[in-house]
């Protein structure tokens, strides 16, 4: 079974956005975000509050490039890195609109299109939203050592993005990019066990997938 | 190559890249004989304010362990460490860090659930161990004695 799901009608990414934090915004790809804060606090008292917040300005900002409200659409995909999910949770606790947490770690908005894309194209939905985001304050905290803990870090250990973003997934629209195809990943665990080490972790799943771009 | 849990992990040990070993050792033997001087200093001071011998013995590492705490605070301590790594976290400032540094992250989440139950969430295997440790060294020190 190749697990590959085709999508025959095509859905569309209709909009999409971005907020990043300051390291991110000071990266090669600074200019190309919508949305960053210098003090990657987002204005609130503590990151996880930053991270819901940048969650929330994510979905605004997609929302507001094509002018639409919570009534135009009909289901909301989110997940972070955080406990039970409560970046997500309490940034778009304000939208009404009916909520999947979901949690795929580093995967997670591609869960989020692969959800979502299938339940428009097979018309269960004619509009959903994706929305994920992770900040590298909360996410240290949570995972790894407090953050002003003195350690030093292995040339290998690699930095959690501060960054959210959002997509609206419709009903086919020329003009626009398109879903045509999605694959599930399967959980492959190669026995890494460096918590600062998050590339060797995923690296074995790329391999495995080589194959499948290189069909059509 | 066909990966599996086993060879995996080597493959990656064998391709990353390693931590330099002896430009690490000289920063933290480097930072780490500063602070043992600073203590040494701060000894010479206390005793030529006149302070007896058995309390500057108490308070040189109290002042180590305010400096390194007020360091963590400021958002400087963290900096130093990154740089000198053991020389840094082996004496008794790298302690203090590891009680400080959890706290001001549990703050918001309250005095008594989150300050009181997170302050030693990285210090207390130091804690606990240090402790077993002693008694250990005691009981050993104790039937000597006797022998």
């Amino acid at each position: 079974m190749s697990g590959i799901i085709e999508l025959k009608n095509r859905p569309t990414i209709l909009s999409s956005a971005t907020v990043v934090g300051c390291r991110e915004h000071s990266g090669p790809f600074g200019d190309k975000f919508d949305l960053f804060d210098e003090s990657d606090s987002f204005g609130k008292s503590t990151w996880e509050q930053s991270e819901a917040e940048m969650q929330r300005l994510a979905l605004q900002n997609a929302l507001d490039k094509i002018n639409f409200s919570d009534s135009d659409i009909d289901a909301l995909f989110a997940g972070d890195l955080m406990n039970q999910c409560i970046s997500s949770g309490y940034g778009l606790e304000n939208y009404e609109i009916p909520f999947f947490g979901i949690f795929g770690a580093c995967s997670t908005v591609a869960e989020g299109l692969v959800l979502s894309s299938m339940l428009v194209d097979s018309s269960k939905l004619s509009s959903a939203a994706v929305v994920t985001s992770s900040h590298n304050c909360s996410a240290e905290r949570q995972f790894r050592f407090p953050l002003e803990y003195g350690g030093q870090r292995t040339p290998s250990s690699q930095w959690t993005v501060t960054g959210a973003g959002a997509y609206i997934i419709s009903k086919h629209c020329d003009g626009f990019p398109f879903i045509s195809a999605v694959l599930p990943g399967i959980v492959r665990d190669f026995g890494i066990s460096d918590v600062s080490n998050m590339g060797a972790a995923m690296a074995p799943v790329s391999v495995i997938l080589r194959p499948y771009p290189m069909r059509n | 190559m066909k990966f599996n849990k086993e060879n995996y992990p080597e493959y990656v040990k064998k391709h990353s890249e390693k931590s330099k070993l002896m430009p690490d050792c000289i920063k933290a033997f480097t930072v780490g004989g500063i602070i043992c001087c600073i203590g040494e200093g701060l000894g010479d001071i206390y005793a030529f304010c006149g302070m007896p011998e058995q309390n500057i013995k108490t308070m040189i590492p109290v002042t180590l362990i305010f400096i390194a705490a007020f360091l963590t605070g400021i958002n400087v301590f963290d900096k130093i460490a990154e740089f000198a790594g053991a020389g840094t976290l082996v004496p008794i400032t790298g302690f203090a860090n590891a009680t400080v540094s959890p706290a001001l992250d549990a703050k918001n989440e309250g005095l008594i659930i989150g300050l009181g139950e997170k302050i030693f969430s990285v210090s207390g295997a130091v804690i606990l161990y240090g402790t077993l440790a002693s008694v250990i060294y005691g009981i050993i020190y104790y039937s000597v004695k006797f022998i």
